[in-house]
């Protein structure tokens, strides 16, 4: 039986730890606890450790910054609303990252972002002084079209190449995220190479 | 080996997929050809890339905007319309619609209908009471007069509903309008927009209404387009059926 949000509610945090602890030090499950338990400033050291993973994973699936923020920003609000009923698993950051791709999906439906993916960072350069102009304009068209190929994947493929090669995550953590075997995942990140490759071909 | 082959197996090669034997097969090929180890590079490229975002976003902060999200009124407090309906409409005369019993908290959240649509079998909804303490729990029998009301959906299906409402229907025949609210009478808001999720996806409103005692069903409709909120009180007036949704009812008792 679920245990219900109410009593865990009533579990027992020690608000400033018995050495005194220091927030950043403490892992992601005691901060929920801690936000759980009333101390906000927990749950915006959350935000902060995770922020930047969050947004280079939504942007890369929604491909456009602006959509991006709006999708993490609205992942944390999410979470910290549904903060009663978190179970402290030690598995935080794969809760956030099923929250992220939910309000990812969310936003491409409801917005129709697939089409305009890409369009808006391929075209920063991340590698302006360390390249001639030439080559830099090789290196971010060939971004682009790799961001754009991306945004042409099915959805299952898409999350899964985003998880897999901008989340960082493992293939067993992306099949834990995804809520999938692990077979499943090795299927969709090779059938997603396949399909870059066709698309791509000799660009590179 | 054709090239799509080599490649698949040189992303395989990458991950670690090959067995022993297979990747000191592939790397003595690689030390005898040059156009593999171009073709391994392109698979590198191609994660390299998969892996580069805006070099700024480092920069962005959302604690910020989600303080002010955070900030907004949590509790909504939507006016109740009232339109005594006879009887349950929304029933068994829909050709395609599924109407589910409230089960346990623990139960499985599967719709059990015939419909002959997949995604309902993966659909349903979830209440949740919030209590003046701020104290959240699932909805097990009853509900306290006074409590919040909260939701959560599930759409798991292969070709997911994209749409839903939900609404209460209380003892005397009157109509709670949860998801979309509904505060003027003047306009006709849609269903909102749901994504596919096997998982629990919480809407984030907490809802008070003034719910008299009783029974209150609550419906969550799902669809493949959008409804308004005329059409399906229309229905409900006549008693008619909505055609091509799953509503998954839920049953409580209100008391004081």
């Amino acid at each position: 039986m679920a245990v219900p949000a109410s009593a865990r509610l009533a579990e027992v945090v020690p608000l400033f730890g018995a050495e005194g602890t220091a927030l950043s030090a403490r892992s992601d499950d005691e901060l929920m606890r801690l936000a759980r338990a009333g101390r906000k400033e927990a749950f915006d050291v959350l935000i902060r450790r995770h922020q930047t993973s969050a947004l280079k994973v939504a942007v890369k699936f929604l491909g456009e910054v602006a959509a991006a923020r709006d999708a993490a920003q609205n992942t944390f609000v999410e979470i910290y609303r549904a903060l009663p009923r978190y179970q402290t698993r030690g598995e935080f950051i794969f809760y956030l990252r099923r929250v992220l791709l939910n309000q990812c999906r969310m936003a491409i439906r409801g917005h129709r972002i697939k089409e305009r993916a890409v369009e808006s960072f391929a075209r920063e350069p991340s590698v302006r002084e360390a390249l001639p102009p030439d080559d830099l304009l090789l290196e971010l068209e060939r971004r682009r079209e790799v961001d754009r190929a991306i945004a042409r994947l099915s959805e299952k493929l898409r999350e899964t190449v985003v998880l897999r090669y901008t989340g960082g995550h493992s293939l067993e953590e992306t099949a834990q995220i995804l809520e999938v075997p692990l077979g499943t995942v090795k299927s969709r990140l090779f059938a997603a190479m396949d399909v870059l490759r066709a698309e791509l071909g000799d660009f590179t | 080996m054709n090239p799509s082959a080599q490649f698949r197996e040189l992303v395989r090669y990458v991950e670690g997929d090959l067995t022993q034997l297979e990747a000191q097969k592939l790397e003595r090929e690689l030390q005898a050809s040059a156009p593999l180890r171009q073709e391994l590079e392109r698979v590198r490229q191609y994660i390299s890339d998969i892996g580069s975002t805006p070099p700024d976003l480092g920069e962005v902060d959302l604690l910020a905007g989600v303080d002010a999200q955070l900030a907004k009124p949590k509790m909504s407090q939507a006016p109740r319309w009232r339109h005594v309906v006879g009887a349950l409409a929304i029933g068994a005369a829909a050709s395609l619609l599924v109407v589910v019993a409230w089960r346990p908290r623990d139960g499985e959240f599967r719709i059990k209908g015939t419909a002959p649509v997949e995604a309902a079998k993966w659909a349903g909804i979830e209440a949740y009471q919030v209590t003046r303490k701020g104290e959240t729990q699932r909805i097990g029998h009853s509900v306290g007069a006074e409590d919040g009301l909260a939701f959560a959906y599930r759409n798991g299906g292969e070709q997911p509903f994209t749409h839903l409402m939900i609404f209460g229907i209380d003892a005397k025949g009157d109509v709670h309008w949860f998801f979309p609210e509904w505060r003027d009478a003047a306009t006709n808001p849609e269903s909102i927009r749901i994504a596919g999720s096997k998982n629990a996806v919480e809407l984030r409103e907490v809802l008070r209404h003034e719910i008299p005692l009783g029974t209150l069903k609550v419906h969550g409709v799902f669809t493949h387009r959008p409804l308004t909120v005329k059409d399906v009180e229309a229905k409900l007036r006549a008693s008619g059926p909505l055609e091509n949704v799953t509503d998954h009812v839920l049953t409580f008792e209100v008391h004081p």
